[in-house]
C-alpha cells in the first residue's frame, strides 16, 4: 500500500500543471478582460475615460501581452519567488488577498463541521436505531427539507427575520468597527453576534444530508449477520452500535473528510456572497466576474490543488480504517 | 407629415448663424474634419477675471480637536500656519445654492460609515474630489476660485492664467506650487508613463488636438495656453471628473520613484517590496488619479482632499481628516467638520440595503432606488435614519438607436427607416410612458425628457402605415416596407435590474402595435463589444443626460453609453481614417458638439448651443426617453446636519459635500 | 366455520371476504415466482406509500407544466396594468349576505400610502367574479397542435387579476408563470442526466473493466474535473456562450455545464461496481463462451446494477434543478424573457422583496417540492430495487 501511495504522491504534481492550465483558461474564457470591468465602473459613476488612459491601465496590468507570455510569468512567478501576481482589482499582491480573508473562511468552515457533526452523528445515530419512531420522522423530515431548500434562501429569508424582528442586520462576521481592528474581547463578542446565523445556515445542509447518510447506512449494517451474532453472543447494546456498525457507516463520512479541505478556505461561496462574509468566497465571486485573472487563477488553484490533496487524504484514511480495501478487495 | 411630429423649436440663434456660415465656409474650402473653432474669428467679449470669494476670510480659527494634542507637542503646524493666507471660506450658497440647503455651521468631530459596492468608485471618489473651481450644486457656471485664488480667462477662451493661493499645502505638508502642474505635464508627454496627453487638455478636448502649452509665471502662476478657442475647459475645471489631479500631482512625492530624478538603487527597495518590475509601471502606479486616492496603494500619496487614506484592507477603508485641508467655514472652523470617513466593502448589495435600512450607515447615496423605499422607511425610527428623495445625475435607462447599423447594406431596410423621423416618432408614441413610471419607479419619475411625444399608440399605427409598413406577415406583425419580415431587435444587459423590466415593457408596447420585437439579454462585456462593433441595432441604456448641460458629462456621445453612431463617431476621432463618413444630419451633430466645446457650456452662448443639441436629438430619435427623470432616495443618519433639501435636482449631493456634513448632538 | 352458530349474512360477507384476500395474495405469490425483474421491483415500489406518493405528486407536476397553456389562467407575459407587486387575491366562499357561495373573488383598487411607501388595497364588494372551472376563452392550440377553446379554471372577465400566488414587478401573474417556467426547470434535468448517465456508464465501464493505464488516465481525467471549483466553470463557461444563441440553445448548454462535472461521480461508482463484478462467475462464463469486451461490460455486467442506476439519475436530476436554480440565481443561468423557476427567483432575492413581497418566494417551494419529491421516489426505488432486502 505505501507503494501505491507514493505513486500517487509523485502523480499530483503532473496533475496539478494541468491544473493550473486549465485554472487560466478558466479565466481567459469569458471575452474581454478587467479593464472593461474597470472602465466600466468608472463610466457608471459618471467618470468618462480618455482612450490615452485606457492604453495606460492596459499597460499598467500587463494586459496588452498574450496570454500565453502572461501564463508563463505568472507560473514562473510562482515557482521561484512564490508569488502569485496581483490583483487588479484590490491592487495589492494576491497572497496578502487570500491571507487577509483566510483565517475567517477556515473559521467558519471549521465551526460549521463540528456543529454538523455534533448534530448529525448522535441524531442519525438515534434516527436509525429507533426506526419509524416520532423522533425518526422528525429527523426524516428535516434532512430532507434541509436538502431540498436551496441554502442562499435560507440566507436570504433568515436574515431578513432577524431584520424584522430586531432592526438588526446580521450581514457580514463583523461591524464595521471591529473589521480590521485588533482582536479583543469585544471584537469577539461582536463576532459571536454575528456569526451565528451563517453558521446555522451552511450547517444545515450537511447536518441534513449527513443524518441522511448515516441512518441509511445504519439501517443496512444493523441487519447483518455479524450483528445479530454479537447480540447474540451478549455484547451489551451501546458497544455493539459503537464499535462495528457505527464504524462502517462512518466510512462515508470519512471519504468526504478530504473534500472538506477545499471549503475551508473557499467557504460556502453562494452562502457566504448573499450574507456578504468576509471569507474568501465573495473574493472569488467578484473576482471571477470582474476578471481579475491571477486572484482567480490562484485560488482555483489553490482549491484545486486542496481537493486533490484532500481525496488523497481520504482514500489514505478510508485505506486505513477499512481492512477490506487494504486487502485490496476493493481497490480504491 | 410635420403634423404628426411634434413641432420643433426654433432658434434664431445669431451666434448659431455665425458658427453655421464658418462651418460651410470651412466645408466648402475642401477641408473633411470639421471646423476647430478658429480664435480669431470668434465673438468677441470681455475677459473673464475672477478672484474674489462669496464669503471675507474669517479672522480667527477654531483648532481641531482631533489634532490638539499633536499641534501641543509640535507634532503638527497650528492652525493658522496649516491654511493658505486665504482659504476657501465655505458659507450658506457656496457648496448649495441656498435654494436647496439651509447651510449651518457645523460642529467637529464623529465618524462617518459609508457603504462600498465592490470596492469599486462610487462615494468616496467623489467625496475624496476636490475641484479646481467651484460653482454650486455640481453645475459649472460661474465658478469660484477653489483650489487657485484667482484665475482669467482670454476673451476668445483660449488662454487660462491661474493663480495658486498662497500658502495651501498638500496633505503632508508641502507647499502646493507650479512646479507641481509642471510636473503633471511632464508626465503627460512622457510616452513611458502616459501613451499620449489626456484628452481635456488638448485644444477642444479632441484626442487629436494640439496639448496645451503650459508656461510657469512663478511660483504660484501659470498660464495654459491652446491653440484655439477651448471655451468647454472652464466646465473641466470644475468638473469632479477630471478634478484637481488635471493639472496638480504632487511633484516632490513622484520624483522619489522616478528614474530621472531619483537613482535607481534608491528606488529598489520599493519596486521589490511591491512586487513591480519596473520604476515606469511604479510612477504609473503613484501618479493616480482622484478616484484611486482612497485605494491601499493610495497610502501615503499627498492629496488635496478633505480626508487622507489611514487603513485599506479588502473588508474596509478608512480615512482621517487631511490636516492641511484649504477649506474653512464662515465661522473660522477647518473643514471637514467629521474627523473620520469609515466605508465598508461589500460585494453584495442586497446586504448593504438591509444594512442602511438598519442603520449602520451615516449616508448612503449611490445604491438606493425608489424601489426599496418601503424598506427605508418600515425601520426609519428604530434606526435613526432619514430619506430625501432628489433628482440624479443619472437618466432611467433610455432606448438607443443605432443609426449606424447596417449602413454599409445597400438599400438597407433599417438604414431606411431609422433615417425617417416617422420611424421613431411612432415609436416614441407606442410607448406608455405613465405605465413605465408608475411600474417600475412608484410613479415617482418625471414624464419630460428629450422625447416629446406621449403615449399615442393610434398614432404609432398611423405613421407606420404611413411609412409603408401596413401589410402583415403571417405571424400577424408588420412587414418593411418592402413587405418583408421585420424584426425590431433591442438588446441591453443586466447593469442595472430595471434595464430588463424596461426591455419587456418595451417589447409589450412595441407589439402592440404590430412590430416583433425581440429582446436579447447579454454579458455586460459582451454587450460593450458588440456595440463597439456596430452589430447592435438597438439597445437600452443609461445615460448622464442632467449634466451634459454643465459640460461634465458628454455621453451623449455616440459610443459613449448606448452606441448610437459608433462607426461614424469612429470617422470623427480618426479625421476620416476608418469609420463611416457620417450623413449630413449626422454631420450636424458632430457640428454642434465641436461647436460646444468652444464657448463655456453654460454661458449664454453654451446654453444656446445646448437647447440646439437637445432639439437635434428629439427630432432625430437617437435616443428614446420612456420615462423623464430618475428621482432617487438618499438614506442618511437622522442627526446629520447640513443635508440638501428634497427635489434637490441631482444626486450624490451628500458625497460631493460630505465635507460640510456634520452631527449634531443627540437630544 | 362452528356449526354452534347461527350464520348471519354479516360473517358470511366476511368469511367471503377473508376467502377472497388468501386467495389473491395467493396468486400474487404465484405471480412473483414468475415475475420479470421489472414487476418485482415495480409491486415492491408501490408499497412504499411514500414513494407511491412522491410519485403522483411528480406526475401531477410534470402534467400541469406540459399543458400549462391549459392550466394557467393566463399567459406568462400577460401583464396586469397597475396591478405588479400585487399580493394573491383573496378567494371567498362566503358572500356579503352570508351564503355560501362558489369560490370567488373581488375586484381590488389599490392606493399608495406616501409616507411609508406601500400600497394598500381595498375590495370592490360590489361585483363577485365566480371561479369557473373550464372557462371559455379565445381559442389557442394545446402544445401547438390541439385546437382548444378553455383554460383548465378562470374567470369569465379574463380583465379582472386572479391571481393565485400574487403578482410580480410587472404585473404578471406568478401562478401561471411558475406553471410555464415548470417546462425548463423540471426538464432542465433530463438532458443533463441523459449526458452524465451515457459519459458516466462508458467512462466508468472501460475504466473498470480494463483496468491499467486506462483506469489511470481517465480516473486523472475525473480528478482534474472535480478539483475545479464549480462557480468559476460556471460564470466563464456561462460568458463564453455566444449570445446569439435562442432560449433553447442556451438551456441545453447549461445543461451541458451542468453535466461537465456530473458524470464524474457516476463514472466512479460504475467503475467500483464492475471492478467487483468482473470476477463473478457470470462474467468469466460470458468471457468464456468468447463474447468480446464491449458485449460484456454493456449486456452482462451493466445491467446486473442497472437498478443502481437508475436510482442515481433519480438522485441526480434535483441535482441539476437546483444548479439550474443557483445559476439563474447568480445570474449567469436561463435569462428573461424566458422564465424558468431560477428566474422568477432572482426577482426574489431582494430584500425589499421579501420584507414587502414574499409571495415572489413561492417558486421556491416548488423547487423544494420537487426536489423532495425525486428524492423519496428515489429512495423508494433503491428500496425496492435492492436484491438483499427482505420482501
Amino acid at each position: 500500500m505505501t507503494a501505491l501511495i507514493i505513486r500517487r504522491i509523485i502523480l499530483i504534481i503532473p496533475l496539478l500543471f494541468i491544473i493550473s492550465i486549465i485554472s487560466f483558461i478558466i479565466i481567459l474564457l469569458p471575452p474581454g478582460s478587467y479593464v472593461e470591468t474597470y472602465v466600466e465602473n468608472l463610466e457608471r459613476t459618471g467618470f468618462l475615460m480618455d482612450e490615452s488612459q485606457i492604453k495606460a491601465i492596459y499597460k499598467q496590468y500587463g494586459l496588452d501581452r498574450p496570454a500565453v507570455v502572461q501564463y508563463i510569468l505568472w507560473m514562473s512567478n510562482f515557482l521561484l519567488k512564490g508569488e502569485m501576481g496581483r490583483s487588479f482589482i484590490y491592487q495589492k499582491p494576491v497572497t496578502e488577498v487570500i491571507m487577509e480573508r483566510l483565517p475567517m473562511s477556515m473559521a467558519v468552515t471549521l465551526i460549521s463541521l463540528a456543529v454538523t457533526w455534533l448534530l448529525a452523528v448522535p441524531i442519525g445515530i438515534y434516527s436509525a436505531l429507533r426506526q419509524y419512531s416520532i423522533g425518526d420522522y422528525v429527523a426524516t423530515i428535516i434532512g430532507f427539507v434541509g436538502l431540498a431548500l436551496p441554502n442562499f434562501l435560507l440566507a436570504l429569508a433568515l436574515t431578513y427575520l432577524v431584520f424584522a424582528k430586531t432592526g438588526h442586520a446580521v450581514t457580514g462576521l463583523f461591524s464595521i468597527e471591529y473589521k480590521d481592528a485588533p482582536w479583543t474581547v469585544d471584537k469577539l463578542f461582536d463576532l459571536l453576534g454575528n456569526i451565528w446565523l451563517p453558521i446555522l445556515v451552511i450547517a444545515s445542509a450537511g447536518t441534513a444530508s449527513l443524518i441522511r447518510i448515516l441512518r441509511a447506512t445504519l439501517l443496512d449494517e444493523k441487519n447483518k449477520q455479524y450483528v445479530t451474532t454479537a447480540r447474540a453472543k451478549g455484547l451489551p447494546e451501546h458497544k455493539l452500535i459503537l464499535k462495528y456498525p457505527v464504524r462502517v457507516a462512518i466510512n462515508p463520512l470519512i471519504s468526504t473528510i478530504g473534500w472538506t479541505l477545499p471549503l475551508i478556505v473557499s467557504g460556502e461561496i453562494i452562502v457566504s456572497q448573499t450574507l456578504g462574509l468576509e471569507t474568501l468566497g465573495p473574493v472569488l465571486l467578484s473576482a471571477a466576474m470582474g476578471e481579475d485573472m491571477f486572484l482567480v487563477g490562484s485560488i482555483v488553484m489553490i482549491l484545486s490543488s486542496l481537493t486533490v490533496i484532500g481525496t488523497l487524504i481520504s482514500d489514505i484514511l478510508l485505506a486505513w480504517i477499512d481492512p477490506r480495501i487494504r486487502f485490496d478487495k476493493v481497490s480504491i | 407629415m410635420p403634423t404628426a411630429i411634434a413641432s420643433c423649436r426654433v432658434f434664431p440663434s445669431i451666434v448659431l448663424s455665425v458658427i453655421a456660415i464658418l462651418v460651410s465656409q470651412e466645408v466648402a474650402a475642401g477641408e473633411t474634419t470639421p471646423v476647430v473653432g478658429s480664435a480669431d474669428k470668434m465673438v468677441s467679449a470681455d475677459p473673464i477675471v475672477v478672484n474674489q470669494q462669496k464669503y471675507p476670510v474669517p479672522t480667527k480659527y477654531n483648532e481641531v480637536p482631533l489634532f490638539a494634542s499633536q499641534v501641543a507637542s509640535g507634532q503638527l503646524p497650528p492652525i493658522e500656519e496649516r491654511l493658505p493666507a486665504e482659504p476657501f471660506v465655505v458659507g450658506p450658497g457656496v457648496l448649495n445654492s441656498e435654494e436647496w440647503l439651509d447651510w449651518e455651521v457645523g460642529q467637529y468631530g464623529g465618524t462617518i460609515r459609508t457603504p462600498n459596492l465592490n470596492g469599486g468608485v462610487h462615494e468616496l471618489a467623489l467625496a475624496m474630489g476636490m475641484t479646481i473651481l467651484r460653482a454650486p450644486d455640481q453645475s459649472t457656471r460661474d465658478p469660484l476660485p477653489a483650489i487657485v485664488s484667482s484665475y482669467q480667462i482670454s476673451a476668445d477662451y483660449s488662454q487660462y492664467t491661474l493663480t495658486i493661493r498662497q500658502g495651501l499645502k498638500w496633505s503632508d505638508g508641502v507647499p502646493l506650487t507650479t512646479e507641481d502642474v509642471r510636473m503633471t505635464w511632464e508626465l503627460y508627454a512622457d510616452e513611458r508613463i502616459y501613451p499620449s496627453f489626456p484628452r481635456k487638455v488638448r485644444t477642444l478636448g479632441r484626442g487629436d488636438g494640439i496639448p496645451g502649452k503650459l508656461t510657469i509665471i512663478d511660483d504660484l502662476t501659470f498660464i495654459i495656453t491652446f491653440e484655439a478657442s477651448y471655451g468647454q475647459f472652464v466646465a473641466e475645471l470644475s468638473s469632479w471628473i477630471p478634478d484637481y489631479t488635471l493639472l496638480f500631482r504632487p511633484a516632490h512625492f513622484i520624483k522619489q520613484f522616478h528614474a530621472d530624478y531619483t537613482e535607481i538603487t534608491d528606488i529598489q527597495p520599493v519596486l521589490d517590496e511591491l512586487q513591480i518590475n519596473s520604476w515606469e509601471k511604479l510612477v504609473i502606479l503613484k501618479d493616480m488619479p482622484h478616484w484611486e486616492l482612497y485605494r491601499e496603494h493610495s497610502i501615503g500619496v499627498p492629496t488635496l482632499t478633505p480626508w487622507i487614506a489611514e487603513t485599506v484592507t479588502s473588508s474596509v477603508i478608512r480615512m482621517v481628516r487631511n490636516p492641511y485641508y484649504w477649506k474653512v467655514d464662515i465661522a473660522g472652523n477647518q473643514l471637514p467638520y467629521v474627523d473620520r470617513v469609515e466605508s465598508e466593502v461589500s460585494n453584495h448589495l442586497q446586504a448593504i440595503m438591509l444594512k442602511a435600512a438598519s442603520g449602520e450607515y451615516d449616508v448612503m447615496t449611490s445604491y438606493a432606488q425608489v424601489r426599496e423605499m418601503p424598506l427605508y422607511r418600515l425601520n426609519a425610527e428604530r434606526a435613526n435614519i432619514k430619506t430625501v428623495l432628489h433628482g440624479s445625475i443619472n437618466n432611467p435607462p433610455i432606448l438607443f438607436l443605432n443609426h449606424d447599423f447596417d449602413y454599409q447594406a445597400a438599400g438597407s431596410v433599417w438604414q431606411r427607416l431609422v433615417t425617417d423621423p416617422r420611424f421613431g416618432s411612432a415609436i416614441a408614441c407606442a410607448i406608455d410612458k405613465e405605465d413605465v413610471n408608475n411600474t417600475l419607479y412608484f410613479g415617482l419619475y418625471t414624464l419630460d425628457g428629450y422625447t416629446r411625444e406621449n403615449y399615442d399608440p393610434q398614432t404609432a399605427n398611423t405613421l407606420l402605415d404611413q411609412i409603408g409598413m401596413n401589410k402583415l406577415d403571417p405571424k400577424g406583425f408588420r412587414t418593411d416596407p418592402d413587405g418583408n419580415r421585420f424584426e425590431l431587435r433591442i438588446t441591453t444587459a443586466a447593469i442595472s435590474p430595471d434595464f430588463l423590466a424596461l426591455g419587456e415593457l418595451l417589447k409589450a408596447y412595441f407589439e402592440q402595435v404590430g412590430l416583433r420585437t425581440t429582446l436579447d439579454v447579454i454579458g455586460s462585456q459582451l454587450f460593450g463589444q458588440r456595440m463597439n462593433a456596430n452589430q447592435l441595432m438597438a439597445t437600452i441604456h443609461w445615460s448622464d443626460e442632467p449634466i451634459w448641460g454643465p459640460g461634465i458629462s458628454e455621453d451623449y456621445w455616440p459610443s459613449s453609453k448606448g452606441h448610437w453612431a459608433p462607426m461614424s463617431e469612429q470617422y470623427f476621432a480618426t479625421n476620416g481614417d476608418s469609420g463611416r463618413h457620417p450623413p449630413d444630419y449626422l454631420q450636424k451633430f458632430f457640428d454642434l458638439h465641436v461647436a460646444r466645446k468652444v464657448v463655456p457650456p453654460q454661458s449664454p452662448e453654451g446654453e444656446a448651443l445646448f437647447a440646439d443639441l437637445v432639439d437635434w436629438f428629439s427630432r432625430h430619435y437617437a435616443t428614446i426617453w420612456p420615462v423623464g427623470r430618475m428621482t432617487v432616495p438618499t438614506v442618511y443618519n437622522a442627526d446629520l446636519g447640513n443635508v440638501i433639501k428634497a427635489g434637490y435636482p441631482f444626486d450624490r449631493a451628500l458625497d460631493y459635500g460630505m465635507e460640510q456634513l456634520f452631527f449634531r448632538p443627540s437630544k | 366455520m362452528s356449526t354452534a352458530s347461527k350464520p348471519t349474512f354479516l360473517t358470511a360477507l366476511s368469511e367471503h371476504y377473508i376467502r377472497w384476500k388468501r386467495e389473491r395474495s395467493q396468486r400474487l405469490q404465484e405471480r412473483l415466482y414468475y415475475a420479470s425483474q421489472r414487476e418485482l421491483v415495480w409491486h415492491a415500489f408501490k408499497k412504499h406509500r411514500l414513494a407511491l406518493v412522491a410519485l403522483i405528486i411528480l406526475t401531477v407536476l410534470y402534467t400541469v407544466s406540459i399543458g400549462a397553456d391549459f392550466f394557467a389562467p393566463f399567459s406568462p407575459l400577460n401583464r396586469f396594468q397597475n396591478f405588479n407587486d400585487a399580493p394573491p387575491t383573496r378567494i371567498h366562499l362566503i358572500t356579503r349576505e352570508g351564503k355560501l357561495s362558489w369560490p370567488f373573488v373581488y375586484q381590488t383598487v389599490r392606493v399608495r400610502n406616501t409616507e411609508t411607501f406601500k400600497y394598500e388595497y381595498r375590495e370592490n364588494t360590489t361585483h363577485r367574479h365566480i371561479i369557473r372551472l373550464l372557462v371559455k376563452t379565445e381559442p389557442y392550440k394545446l402544445l401547438k397542435v390541439i385546437p382548444i377553446q378553455h383554460k383548465f379554471f378562470g374567470l369569465s372577465d379574463r380583465h379582472v387579476p386572479l391571481l393565485l400566488f400574487g403578482s410580480d414587478r410587472l404585473g404578471r401573474d406568478v401562478f401561471s408563470r411558475i406553471l410555464f417556467a415548470g417546462r425548463i426547470s423540471l426538464f432542465i434535468g433530463f438532458g443533463g442526466v441523459m449526458v452524465t448517465f451515457i459519459l458516466g456508464s462508458i467512462l466508468g465501464g472501460i475504466s473498470g473493466y480494463y483496468g491499467g493505464l486506462v483506469d489511470e488516465i481517465i480516473q486523472r481525467i475525473i480528478e482534474v474535473l472535480i478539483s475545479v471549483p464549480n462557480i468559476p466553470i460556471w460564470i466563464a463557461l456561462s460568458a463564453a456562450l455566444p449570445r446569439d444563441w435562442g432560449t433553447i440553445k442556451i438551456y441545453f448548454a447549461i445543461t451541458l455545464i451542468l453535466a461537465v462535472r456530473g458524470w464524474t461521480g457516476l463514472a466512479r461508482v460504475v467503475r467500483g461496481r464492475i471492478i467487483s463484478l468482473r470476477e463473478e462467475e457470470f462474467a468469466l462464463a460470458a468471457k468464456a463462451a468468447g463474447a468480446g469486451d464491449w458485449r460484456i461490460i454493456f449486456t452482462h455486467l451493466l445491467p446486473a446494477f442497472i437498478s443502481y442506476l437508475i436510482v442515481h439519475i433519480t438522485l441526480a436530476i434535483p441535482g441539476m434543478i437546483l444548479g439550474e436554480t443557483a445559476l439563474s440565481f447568480l445570474g449567469l443561468g436561463i435569462k428573461p424573457p424566458a422564465v424558468s423557476w431560477g428566474t422568477l427567483l432572482q426577482d426574489a432575492q431582494d430584500i425589499t422583496v421579501l420584507a414587502n413581497y414574499p409571495w415572489l418566494l413561492i417558486p421556491s417551494l416548488f423547487v423544494v417540492l420537487t426536489i423532495l419529491m425525486f428524492n423519496f421516489v428515489g429512495d423508494g426505488l433503491r428500496d425496492a430495487a435492492d436484491p438483499y432486502a427482505s420482501r
